[in-house]
């Protein structure tokens, strides 16, 4: 795979790959045949929201903290119980990052007191303290059977469709001009040139046919058949993505920023970072706290996805186990990577529920994935990538002699 | 509210939990205190040793063969599992943690493949029944495991402290390159304790099943309560998981008894208490 290494790709092209996948992501329902996997990548979405949020705390300032499904579950709590009160979708999202931010803020002040393997004890019992009493407060929480969460009014409504359309012929535009401007005279390296040139028009054939035919279907066909279009759209993979994008922008702009250096330093060497001047407290409490805010996001909106919740499937430890999962196997540290993680499990573990004789053992299947993905990809599958080698053997190579036993080293990190 | 008349039967049945809880979490404190590993996967060596229990005790029907059974198992299991997986990752303690959550997820499914949903009881002869112990009505097998517990602990302190691998398996605690450094070859001894931690959770294991029955949800509700009694007596430390066990499983008991609504979140909130006021436990070293 010498095509794709390092110095090929300069800075210029990546952005380009990555509109072409974020316009991808956008016109993803136009493009849908069925409603199942819109349902699945809205799933996905919000995980990988909820995996973002903690790689900020996890990757990026190096907090092991083991509580992750508390921010969620209150989240989602939070926003299902401002929807069943009848108050506004828009009015519950921010409540529930505020109760999210809270729970981050108070495990950030637990660092004062505890770090490393204590504090992920910590925070697992913490979180599984508020479990066990959301479980017992059954009028709250609706207890083993749970609640049911209505839909927000605003999402029954055509609105979507045509937020679609225009986000459609935007990005029409935008890839039409970013083709027009490289055939005119583009910079940087001639095959990644070329490797843009020809997805970006092979994207823009696929759109060309797929558009018109959804939209014939919907301005001509009858009410059934504008009913079922748009509703193989889904209309919920768009409030899924927005926030997930606007929150990814936030994210990225924050860990490269010098506020996420200091994060990025008080991982590296909290000691160093206290004798520099920095208050290695106040900055670990601000990132549980984006954490939880990120988190409390994530679980409003799964609430009125699912539209109904319990104790165990919002607040569960099952949530942090997975959100762990995605990020080992995404990559600590990277922001995309935990997201790939959540989008690969989520996706597998559909799958594999389908797979004939395996079917059935598909948590098994899971487990032993786990297994080799932890003893073979310890430092995930973007970290892996970005392994200096300047060949895909090298990396290999690499990885190889830096997983391999080496003597007892007891790490006190 | 409270009923004194209970008070004696609630401690009895405190202190056959305790016991119980020693069991896993002697082991679970001796592996994080010699390898720095926290096996998450030790709840689900409890399970697996309930069940090889049952499985055992249908064949046979004699319950000293499913003890040994269980702990056998538990012993090449533990050092199969360091051997072929954890000992490829130490120095990584995320990916530990993730590996033995792997595990639990593993063992959990093969337990529902194999023996279903259903739970598991087997009552062994001659330890069945009440018995009257200074005028209350007691059940014979929770004295057997006060007594069955005790005596497991002093074995186990009897190792640790009068035999040369016990005291190989201390130093290492202390520190384990030295160790290494004197000639000792660490790594079997980590494989070594890592099947002995194993093996007394599948014992426990097999002893809880008479009393609590074997059920698939084991693996995860005796992962946490093992967990809180080794952060309470202090992580690392033989004398803590014993003193921590004798604690939690008092509390445990008396929340169960007196206070239904709070039990667990009892154990929890003293788990954070004792976290946030003393780090590493009742009986922990500071580092």
């Amino acid at each position: 795979m010498r095509f794709f290494n390092r110095n090929s790709l300069n800075v210029l092209t990546k952005k380009k790959l990555m509109l072409l996948f974020l316009s991808a992501l956008f016109i993803l329902p136009l493009a849908s045949p069925s409603r199942f996997y819109m349902v699945l990548f809205s799933e996905v979405l919000i995980w990988a929201l909820l995996a973002l949020s903690y790689d900020l705390a996890l990757g990026y300032t190096g907090l092991v903290g083991f509580g992750h499904a508390a921010l969620f579950g209150v989240g989602a709590y939070a926003a299902a119980l401002l929807l069943r009160m009848d108050y506004s979708f828009f009015l519950a999202i921010p409540a529930a990052m505020l109760f999210g931010g809270l729970i981050g803020a108070v495990y950030g002040v637990f660092t004062r007191r505890v770090g490393g393997i204590y504090y992920a004890l910590v925070t697992l019992a913490f979180s599984e303290v508020i479990f066990l009493v959301f479980s017992k407060l059954v009028d709250l929480s609706g207890g083993e059977t749970g609640i049911s969460v209505p839909r927000p009014d605003f999402l029954r409504s055509d609105v979507i469709l045509y937020f679609a359309i225009a986000v459609s012929v935007f990005v029409v535009i935008v890839l039409l001009v970013t083709v027009v401007k490289d055939l005119r005279g583009g910079t940087g390296p001639r095959k990644a040139r070329i490797v843009y040139l020809a997805l970006a028009i092979a994207f823009l054939a696929v759109l060309f046919f797929m558009i018109p035919s959804k939209l014939s279907l919907i301005t001509e066909g009858s009410m059934r058949d504008r009913t079922t279009t748009i509703s193989t759209m889904n209309i919920y993979y768009f409030l899924a993505l927005i926030p997930l994008f606007l929150c990814y922008l936030v994210a990225n702009r924050i860990v490269n920023s010098p506020l996420g250096h200091i994060f990025i330093a008080i991982r590296e060497n909290e000691e160093r970072t206290k004798m520099l001047g920095y208050n290695v407290f106040n900055y670990k409490i601000l990132s549980s706290t984006i954490s939880g805010i990120f988190a409390g996001l994530a679980g409003a909106l799964y609430a009125p996805f699912i539209l109904s919740i319990n104790p165990s499937s919002v607040l569960g430890s099952t949530i942090t186990i997975n959100v762990l999962l995605y990020s080992i196997l995404g990559g600590l540290g990277t922001l995309i990577g935990p997201m790939i993680g959540a989008g690969i499990i989520t996706i597998l573990a559909d799958e594999l529920t389908g797979v004939p004789y395996i079917g059935q053992y598909w948590m098994l299947v899971l487990g032993v994935f786990y297994l080799l993905v932890i003893l073979f990809l310890p430092y995930g599958i973007v970290n892996t990538l970005r392994f200096k080698g300047t060949s895909f053997r090298q990396t290999l190579k690499k990885l190889a002699s830096s997983i391999r036993p080496s003597g007892n080293r007891k790490t006190d990190k | 509210m409270i009923d004194p008349s209970l008070i004696f039967p609630a401690i009895i049945d405190g202190l056959a939990f305790a016991m119980l809880l020693f069991l896993i979490a002697s082991g679970f404190s001796i592996i994080f205190g010699l390898l720095g590993i926290l096996n998450f996967a030790h709840g689900a060596f409890f399970m697996l040793g309930a069940y090889m229990g049952v499985t055992i005790f249908q064949f046979s029907g004699n319950f000293v063969l499913a003890l040994i059974g269980g702990s056998l198992f538990g012993l090449v299991l533990g050092m199969v599992v360091e051997f072929l997986t954890l000992r490829r990752i130490r120095g990584n303690p995320i990916a530990q943690i993730m590996l033995t959550l792997g595990y639990l997820l593993i063992f959990t499914q093969i337990v529902l493949i194999i023996w279903g949903r259903i739970s598991y009881i087997f009552y062994p002869m001659g330890l069945t029944g009440p018995t009257i112990v200074f005028g209350y009505t007691l059940s014979v097998y929770r004295v057997f495991l006060i007594v069955f517990g005790l005596v497991a602990a002093l074995l186990t302190y009897v190792f640790l402290t009068r035999t040369r691998l016990g005291t190989i398996v201390r130093a290492g605690t202390e520190d384990s390159e030295m160790v290494e450094a004197l000639g000792i070859n660490v790594k079997r001894i980590f494989t070594l304790v890592f099947g002995f931690g194993t093996a007394l959770a599948t014992l426990g294991g097999v002893v809880a099943v008479p009393w609590l029955a074997a059920s698939p949800d084991m693996g995860t509700t005796w992962l946490f309560i093992s967990l809180v009694v080794t952060v309470v007596g202090g992580l690392g430390s033989f004398k803590g998981a014993f003193y921590g066990s004798l604690f939690i499983g008092i509390l445990h008991t008396l929340s169960e008894y007196f206070f239904p609504q709070v039990t667990f979140v009892i154990d929890f909130l003293a788990m954070t208490v004792v976290l946030l006021l003393r780090p590493e436990g009742f009986f922990g070293e500071k580092k």
